[in-house]
């Protein structure tokens, strides 16, 4: 009695296969389609010899069954292949996605260390008492009496005209 | 920022309560050779709402809705249709149309109060 190791034994039938290597390893000479799969079961086997042996086999429509159910079985072990190219792409490219998140928050804390904050408060009060002390303001030139409004009014009037000569 | 110190000057004799404000912008304002410090002045004269400021843009040739600029007598017109309350400017125009020597001032507030009796 022949013992087997289980270290002997072959497993490339479990291999993973691309697309070319399932085409080179059947004899399907026209790449037969099965819902978008390539068939990877030998569909053209020879039927004489078939014939001939189903004369005398008593079970030979249970051999055409096994042929509809090889082409069913590698058709769903293609759309398998399929499924999973499918899921890696998608896989890929949430994980490209991940990436780019992780080195934008990555370079924006870079940027966010190396900036420095200052606060100028004179400049930030001389602009405040500006807009407060603006003399051209609404509500200064209100305070102001008419014929000063008219004295500043007719200036700007004047350089305003010469400001549209030049 | 040359406009902008005349434009709040404007705006404040507009909103001045002296009554010589008027005056000020009737000199300056209403005749510039500017359209847009006329088209601002005449604005601000609405906006006081007074006979006396209504009378500038409404009864004076040239000026306000009788602008020879027509950018400055529609702009005048519509801020005229603009005022919440209209009452003075009914009364100035109603004025204008039987009291002014010239026709073409007539006319113009004639055409004014018809739009303000279609727009009410």
């Amino acid at each position: 009695m022949d013992k087997m190791k289980i270290s002997q034994s072959n497993f490339s039938i479990f291999k993973p296969m691309s697309k070319t290597e399932r085409q080179e390893a059947h004899s399907n000479p026209f790449g037969i389609n099965f819902k978008g799969n390539i068939l990877a079961s030998d569909v053209f086997e020879p039927t004489k010899t078939q014939e001939a042996s189903n004369s005398t086999n008593p079970f030979a429509t249970f051999s055409k069954l096994t042929n509809k159910s090889k082409m069913a079985a590698s058709a769903i072990v293609g759309s398998m292949n399929s499924f999973n190219e499918a899921f890696r792409s998608r896989l890929n490219s949430v994980i490209s996605f991940g990436r780019q998140i992780k080195d934008n928050i990555v370079s924006s804390w870079e940027k966010a260390k190396n900036t420095e904050i200052s606060l100028d408060f004179r400049s930030l009060a001389n602009s405040i008492s500006s807009k407060f002390n603006n003399q051209y303001s609404v509500n200064n030139l209100l305070k102001r009496p008419v014929d000063d409004l008219h004295a500043m009014f007719a200036i700007e009037h004047a350089a305003y005209k010469e400001s549209l000569k030049a | 920022m040359k406009t902008n110190r005349i434009d709040n000057i404007i705006e404040a004799l507009g909103r001045h309560e002296d009554p010589k404000s008027i005056e000020v912008l009737e000199e300056i304002g209403t005749n510039s050779e500017i359209d847009e410090i006329r088209e601002k002045t005449a604005h601000a004269l609405i906006r006081k709402n007074t006979p006396e400021s209504l009378r500038v843009v409404i009864a004076s040739a040239g000026k306000g809705i009788n602008d020879l600029s027509a950018r400055v007598a529609m702009s005048a017109i519509n801020e005229i249709l603009g005022l919440n309350d209209k009452t003075e400017v009914l009364k100035v125009l109603e004025e204008t149309m039987n009291s002014s020597e010239k026709s073409e001032v007539k006319d113009t507030a004639r055409s004014v109060k018809a739009l303000i009796t279609y727009s009410m």
